[in-house]
């Protein structure tokens, strides 16, 4: 028996075409986001939002990842041309190659913000780089208030995190102060944005102007 | 079940790495906690990803990188399975910090010898 030592990453295939979508990105001066949540917490609602609301103002493009159906390209396409759908068949989360070929059918040099709506897990997303500027972690008041505490990893991984369905708290339980607690716990610098993402719009301001923020902070670092 | 495509991926690398006139035996991996792997699953991606192939029955060696864990109220560092440990000061809150490292780190093989082969 002999032993051959190597020392080589594993997901070097991926983090090299991550690295190759990231340089693509830099170029093209489009700040990038990689938006994981849970199936059915609001992604693609808040996304149809943040369109229709950012029109005429920051040029923006949708990645969307699902397993089957083109339903959410569907949807966001009624608000920007700049929309393409992975189908991953059975995956459970979006690799950096099926960016890299979804960016393709974009023109990246119109863009000034794209997101990369991932499947939808709040697991298997979190070790894999697409060449994303940040990662945001979305929960739903309607998941339960333990969820943060629940998926550590996504937390400590995301540069911002998102709560959906605020409108329903009430007749949804839910203790906001658990979840906060938690949310610091595991990562105390990140901020928390709460919002109702499909029926009242409210908090929907801050996401925006954090969008018009990094959108213009990353132009401004390109440039310099 | 992300296990599937990084064994995918540990595969591939595997085969770029074991020489032609070698039997692999065991494979020795390091993997952060930022990669939330069930041990198990992974075991399981490992044989359906070799079934059949040239490195079937090669062992699966994984090495669980800790967690990194800061306690807010004395600054002690320390490493733990758990994010959630908490401080030998009685403080409980704790910071966690995980590397996603996912490192091929080395391969043990035999040597089919020629002399062997020949004879």
């Amino acid at each position: 028996m002999s032993e051959i030592q190597i020392i080589e990453n594993v997901l070097k295939a991926n983090d090299e075409v991550a690295g190759i979508n990231r340089q693509h990105f830099r170029e093209a001066g489009v700040f990038t986001l990689d938006l994981i949540g849970s199936p059915g917490c609001g992604k693609t609602t808040l996304l149809e939002q943040t369109l229709r609301r950012l029109d005429g103002e920051l040029t923006c493009g949708v990645v969307v990842g699902d397993l089957a159906t083109t339903r959410d390209a569907e949807r966001l396409k009624r608000w920007s041309p700049h929309v393409v759908q992975i189908n991953t068949g059975r995956g459970c989360h979006l690799e950096a190659h099926q960016v890299r070929q979804a960016i393709d059918h974009l023109d990246l040099a119109a863009l000034d913000l794209l997101v990369i709506e991932n499947v939808g897990n709040l697991i298997c997303p979190v070790g894999f780089d697409l060449g994303q500027d940040h990662k945001i972690a979305m929960f739903s008041i309607t998941e339960g208030d333990d969820k943060a505490a629940k998926h550590p990893h996504v937390v400590v991984a995301a540069e911002l995190i998102l709560l959906n369905k605020m409108d329903l708290l009430g007749p949804i339980s839910f203790d906001l102060e658990l979840f906060r607690s938690d949310v610091a716990r595991l990562h105390a610098d990140v901020p928390i944005m709460q919002v109702s993402a499909k029926e009242t719009g409210d908090g929907l301001d801050g996401w925006l102007d954090w969008l018009r923020q990094g959108a213009k902070q990353y132009a401004a670092s390109q440039s310099a | 079940m992300h296990e599937l495509s990084i064994a995918q991926a540990l595969l591939e690398g595997v085969a770029r790495h074991t020489p032609p006139d070698a039997i692999l035996q065991k494979v020795r991996v390091r993997i952060g906690p930022l990669h939330s792997i069930v041990p198990e699953a992974m075991t399981f991606a490992w044989s359906a990803a070799t079934a059949g192939g040239p490195f079937e029955g090669a062992l699966l060696e994984i090495e669980y990188l800790p967690w990194t864990l800061t306690c807010t109220d004395c600054e002690r560092q320390w490493q733990g399975a758990d994010p959630y440990e908490t401080c030998t000061c009685g403080g409980e809150q704790i910071l966690p910090d995980g590397s996603d490292d996912m490192t091929l780190m080395a391969l043990e093989v035999d040597t089919i010898n020629p002399d062997d082969a020949n004879s």
